[in-house]
């Protein structure tokens, strides 16, 4: 019960997260459009359909935490690569 | 080798893919792969019919689609479950969405390869490019470098995969979104057999059949 309500709470953490990003595109890139199938959203049109849309909220989320985990991977490649920490 | 390819343009994303399809007819034109374009108003269903009957290799179709149907320029179907048997012992390479999930087992079921999405393909317009680098470079690795089935699905894969940390680096995490997800939802039948892919509703269908013929090959 305790871990559902945790990861809830991560998942509006992420949405939340991926709403800033989408809110930056709008202001700084007017012209940039989501091509979602026959659809074409803006920015703003995403973060409003992130609310409503389950199937794009789960694909946004599956995805954002797919690409977390391989940043990780990558990250520890690099480690493991070389004879201790990383350069910066 | 004759390539049919049929491209409409009558919106915003197949405005796009029509032009990520011009690189498709430049590369099958400079290795001599013969191609005929049927473009815009000629991107109909009799016009389609009209061309595959006449025999080809390869179709290809840029861009909307559902799970039974590639459409054309007038938001109609150009092949759908009635008349796939065109396409059967044939190659497709399509970019429409959904159309793996049942237009492309049928075609092969029919002895039809089939390269394709089995949910809704999105991309973003900060990285049109890395798009149609991801979108075309299956037909590149099959169709001009000749690599097997599978190698190109894998090799595709991961083109998919680099660009969506290409993306990530650039700070174009949506397109990285939309790159995965592509990705994922990215088939190639023969290189795999319908259902082999992860949580697919495919197998659980045909669970049944499975048990029958199990059941059966005991007795």
């Amino acid at each position: 019960m305790e871990n559902r309500k945790e990861k809830k709470v991560n998942e509006k953490e992420l949405i939340a997260e991926i709403k800033k990003t989408l809110t930056g595109i709008a202001q700084n890139n007017s012209s940039w459009r989501l091509m979602l199938g026959r659809e074409t959203l803006s920015a703003t049109d995403v973060i409003q359909r992130l609310d409503r849309d389950k199937k794009l909220r789960k694909m946004v989320l599956t995805q954002s935490l797919g690409l977390a985990i391989e940043m990780f991977h990558k990250g520890r490649e690099k480690i493991e690569g070389s004879s201790g920490t990383p350069k910066v | 080798m004759k390539a049919v390819l049929v491209r409409p343009k009558f919106d915003d994303p197949t405005t796009y893919t029509y032009g990520f399809a011009q690189e498709i007819l430049q590369w099958c034109q400079e290795a001599g792969i013969s191609i005929v374009e049927l473009a815009e108003g000629e991107a109909i269903r009799a016009r389609v019919e009209e061309e595959l009957a006449k025999g080809f290799d390869l179709f290809i179709h840029y861009d909307h689609g559902n799970e039974d149907a590639l459409i054309g320029q007038d938001e109609k179907a150009v092949i759908d479950l009635s008349n796939c048997d065109l396409l059967k012992d044939k190659e497709t390479y399509t970019l429409a969405c959904l159309s793996a999930k049942s237009l492309g087992v049928d075609v092969w079921r029919k002895g039809g390869k089939y390269y394709g999405y089995v949910e809704v393909v999105s991309f973003t317009t900060d990285a049109l490019p890395a798009f149609q680098e991801a979108f075309n470079c299956g037909f590149k690795f099959r169709f001009i470098e000749g690599n097997s089935h599978q190698d190109t699905l894998t090799r595709a894969k991961q083109i998919f995969d680099d660009l969506a940390t290409m993306l990530v680096d650039a700070g174009n995490i949506f397109a990285a979104i939309c790159m995965r997800q592509n990705r994922d939802s990215l088939r190639y039948y023969n290189a795999e057999k319908p259902g082999e892919g992860k949580g697919c509703l495919l197998t659980l269908l045909k669970l049944p059949k499975v048990i029958f013929s199990l059941k059966h090959s005991k007795n």
